[in-house]
């Protein structure tokens, strides 16, 4: 791991007080900066306005998070947002009885946000003259990644640290000595704080793993690169020594659990079980690293056989902040285009579908054709006749006007008239024109100097829905004398009454 | 079917799969075929025959992933058109670039550091909407500093609204959630950017944590965002270099 600073020179032993700095310090700083991370993200708490973080502690609750997280990391997958939400969730539910589940869960959700993003912290490093530099170290205790599509939440392996109340320890001595303690421990019978070293010991296993895992990037980047030698990574074969040294001794251990317990007391046994379920879970986890790391030796070696994985060059990236969003806000709206284009590149592909519902109104708002330089072509009209054929033809109207004619002071049915006809269309036309005959204008007729006028009148019982038709009557419209005054009256008054009426008698059905 | 035509028929099925995969774990069946693609040479061919002739282009190859495609050329089928997803903010030029700013946005306050680009950093974020449109008006602050110390004259002419700059159209526009009278606003920055980021998932290069407030990048986004990130920085070369020749 990044422990040691690659720049880092041998120092000289702190001889003399104020001689020179201590590089031990300036490293154990730097290891320091991840504890006070909680501290400011207590900080934070207590700062904030919402008023919902108020009754919980952070710096607990940001331990309890990390060893979430911790005890359940493997190579491959570890706890998901939302386990480890409920976990630190249930830790604050017994900070504060009172509040409720909805509570619990925003501040575990702060939390893990607080944990997740990075801050940069200053330390100071040692020169390659024994002066100061001051150095900048981002931290961040959790973060989230995706492995083959399943989103899990990892901790760094200076978190784990933290948890063990370790400051900067080498992994390979730290796990020896916690084995140590704990062989010591047991051989003396004190199985409560064998335990204790037993849960040291684990978290040192899994601070490992995370290292080994990093390795294992690291050797998989350095076979893009082409640097792979035809070994493995002196460090994965370190690591490869190390696991073995591990199980070893964890059997060893386990052994000595063992040959304890017959001179334990009845108060151990609260203790021993628990133990060696740590011991086993070390051993697991072991066993399974040391099973990855010879298949990733094989597969590495096969994979640069077949020459699948092109050598990368490692590019230097634009800062995307500082060059590429700066570089953007500064243009001038005149570049949108430009832009928006280079968006959609970024946006992926996307089969076309068939007319979704903008698409649709591309394909209406299609411009129309600019005219051509000579006007267009004439396209040659045909011409339909644009109403129905007459229905009826002149000898039919002269025959139907005739029979009109026919009529004299005698009323005459018009159905009687119509069958008078020569055919159907002859009856149709007759009673059209018969029709003309409904209330005329008398008044005014007779202003015309005419003195003779048909008249049609409903017949006698006609309710409009049986329709017997019409009569039809010629009438004589004298000079006005009393009588034919009278005369006139009496027309005009059946006009009226004939006009009064809404329904229209069926002409056709009466014709026939 | 011959040999060669079967390999037509996986190929173009893998890209099929490909053009239809979402952030999540592959199906067995496709990532076999990715496998097949990574380890078989005609396979591997015939596959970036057919996303080349199709008019696209792969953007990443990884056993975890998949292929991640997108169109390439402007013609082409496959090819994402803003307008068609926002036919009311692609109607002005100011507008289109106060979108294109907030999609480029949302790509960088995911990946703020280059190191955050490389294919090694498997770390993910989470942000909430409030998170982009900050970082826009922090960086479009510190743009409007500069450029008022330098005496630039900012408003454009009211005929040429194409001489405006990005970041005044984005502080001219409100991040408000709701306007003076209580309606959601249409056009806020706030709005943009989470219709953006909406977008972004609907491709499967976010996770919705929360719907309009809380997402989480993914390994496809990542390899986009380097897609981006290194055309912008390419047209901005390219521009110093239009400039200089005279």
């Amino acid at each position: 791991m990044s422990q040691v600073p690659s720049t880092a020179v041998p120092v000289s032993l702190p001889s003399a007080l104020g001689g020179a700095l201590d590089e031990a310090v300036g490293r154990r700083s730097r290891a320091l900066l991840y504890a006070a991370r909680i501290g400011h993200i207590e900080e934070a708490r207590q700062r904030s306005q919402d008023e919902r973080l108020r009754p919980y502690r952070a710096p607990e609750l940001c331990l309890h998070a990390i060893d979430a997280v911790a005890v359940r990391m493997d190579l491959e997958s570890g706890a998901t947002w939302e386990q480890a939400r409920a976990e630190v969730a249930a830790q604050a539910a017994r900070q504060h009885p009172a509040g409720s589940d909805d509570d619990h869960r925003h501040v575990a959700e702060w939390l893990l946000r607080q944990l997740t993003d990075e801050q940069d912290a200053q330390w100071l490093d040692v020169g390659a003259d024994g002066s100061a530099v001051h150095r900048t170290h981002r931290v961040f205790l959790l973060y989230e990644t995706e492995q083959s599509g399943l989103h899990h939440l990892r901790a760094r392996d200076q978190a784990i640290n933290v948890l063990v109340d370790a400051l900067d320890l080498d992994i390979d001595s730290a796990q020896h000595a916690a084995e140590a303690r704990l062989e010591h421990l047991i051989k003396r019978g004190r199985h409560d704080d064998a335990y204790l070293a037993a849960r040291d010991s684990r978290m040192q296993s899994i601070r490992f793993m995370e290292q080994v895992r990093d390795d294992l990037r690291e050797a998989e980047r350095d076979l893009r690169s082409e640097h792979w030698s035809s070994t493995v990574s002196p460090r994965l074969s370190a690591a490869l020594d190390h696991i073995v040294d591990r199980i070893r001794v964890e059997e060893r251990l386990k052994q000595l659990i063992d040959s304890a317990t017959d001179r334990a007391e009845e108060d151990d046994f609260r203790w021993i079980p628990r133990t060696i379920e740590l011991l086993d879970e070390c051993l697991d986890r072991h066993q399974s690293l040391q099973q990855v790391i010879a298949e990733a030796r094989d597969t590495f070696l096969l994979e640069q056989q077949r020459q699948h994985l092109q050598p990368r060059t490692r590019r230097a990236y634009a800062h995307p902040v500082n060059d590429v969003l700066t570089d953007v806000l500064a243009r001038q709206c005149g570049a949108a285009d430009a832009l928006v284009e280079l968006v959609e590149l970024a946006l992926g592909a996307r089969a076309p579908r068939l007319l979704s519902e903008w698409a649709g109104i591309d394909l209406l708002a299609v411009e129309p054709h600019a005219p051509a330089e000579h006007g267009r072509e004439v396209a040659a009209v045909e011409l339909t006749p644009d109403r129905e054929p007459l229905l009826f033809t002149s000898s039919q109207v002269a025959a139907a006007g005739a029979l009109l004619e026919q009529v004299g002071s005698e009323p005459v049915a018009l159905a009687t008239l119509a069958a008078r006809a020569e055919d159907p269309a002859a009856a149709h036309a007759l009673a059209l024109l018969a029709l003309a005959h409904r209330s005329p204008e008398l008044g005014t007729l007779h202003g015309q100097g005419i003195r003779s006028a048909l008249l049609a009148v409903p017949a006698d019982g006609d309710d409009a829905l049986t329709s017997p038709g019409l009569l039809l009557q010629r009438v004589e419209l004298t000079e006005p004398d009393a009588d034919a005054e009278a005369d006139a009256r009496d027309a005009e008054r059946l006009a009226d009454a004939d006009a009064a009426r809404t329904g229209e008698p069926d002409l056709v059905e009466a014709a026939a | 079917m011959s040999a060669v035509a079967e390999t037509s028929a996986d190929a173009g099925l893998l890209v099929r799969m490909s053009l239809n995969a979402r952030s999540g774990p592959l199906s067995e069946e496709h990532a076999a075929l990715v496998g097949r693609y990574l380890a078989e040479p005609p396979l591997r061919a015939a596959t970036d025959a057919t996303i080349d002739g199709l008019g696209l282009r792969l953007v990443h190859a990884s056993q975890q992933g998949g292929l991640l495609l997108t169109s390439a050329g402007l013609d082409s089928p496959f090819r994402m058109r803003l307008a068609d997803f926002f036919p009311r903010q692609t109607t002005g030029v100011q507008r289109r670039m106060l979108l294109a700013c907030a999609m480029v946005a949302s790509f960088v306050a995911f990946f703020p550091r280059p190191e955050d680009l490389e294919d090694t950093n498997e770390r993910l974020r989470r942000r909430d909407v409030d998170d982009v449109d900050r970082l826009v008006r922090d960086v479009s602050a510190r743009l409007d500093a500069e450029a008022r110390a330098a005496g630039e004259e900012l408003d454009p002419p009211i005929d040429e609204p194409d001489l405006a700059r990005a970041w005044t159209v984005w502080r001219q526009t409100s991040n408000s959630k709701k306007g003076a009278d209580g309606r959601e606003r249409e056009v806020g920055t706030r709005q943009v950017v989470v219709r953006c980021l909406d977008l972004l998932a609907e491709q499967g290069l976010l996770r919705t944590i929360v719907k309009g407030e809380t997402y989480a990048s993914t390994r496809r986004m990542q390899a986009m965002a380097r897609e981006l990130v290194g055309s912008l920085a390419w047209t901005q070369v390219a521009d110093v270099a239009e400039e200089q020749t005279p």
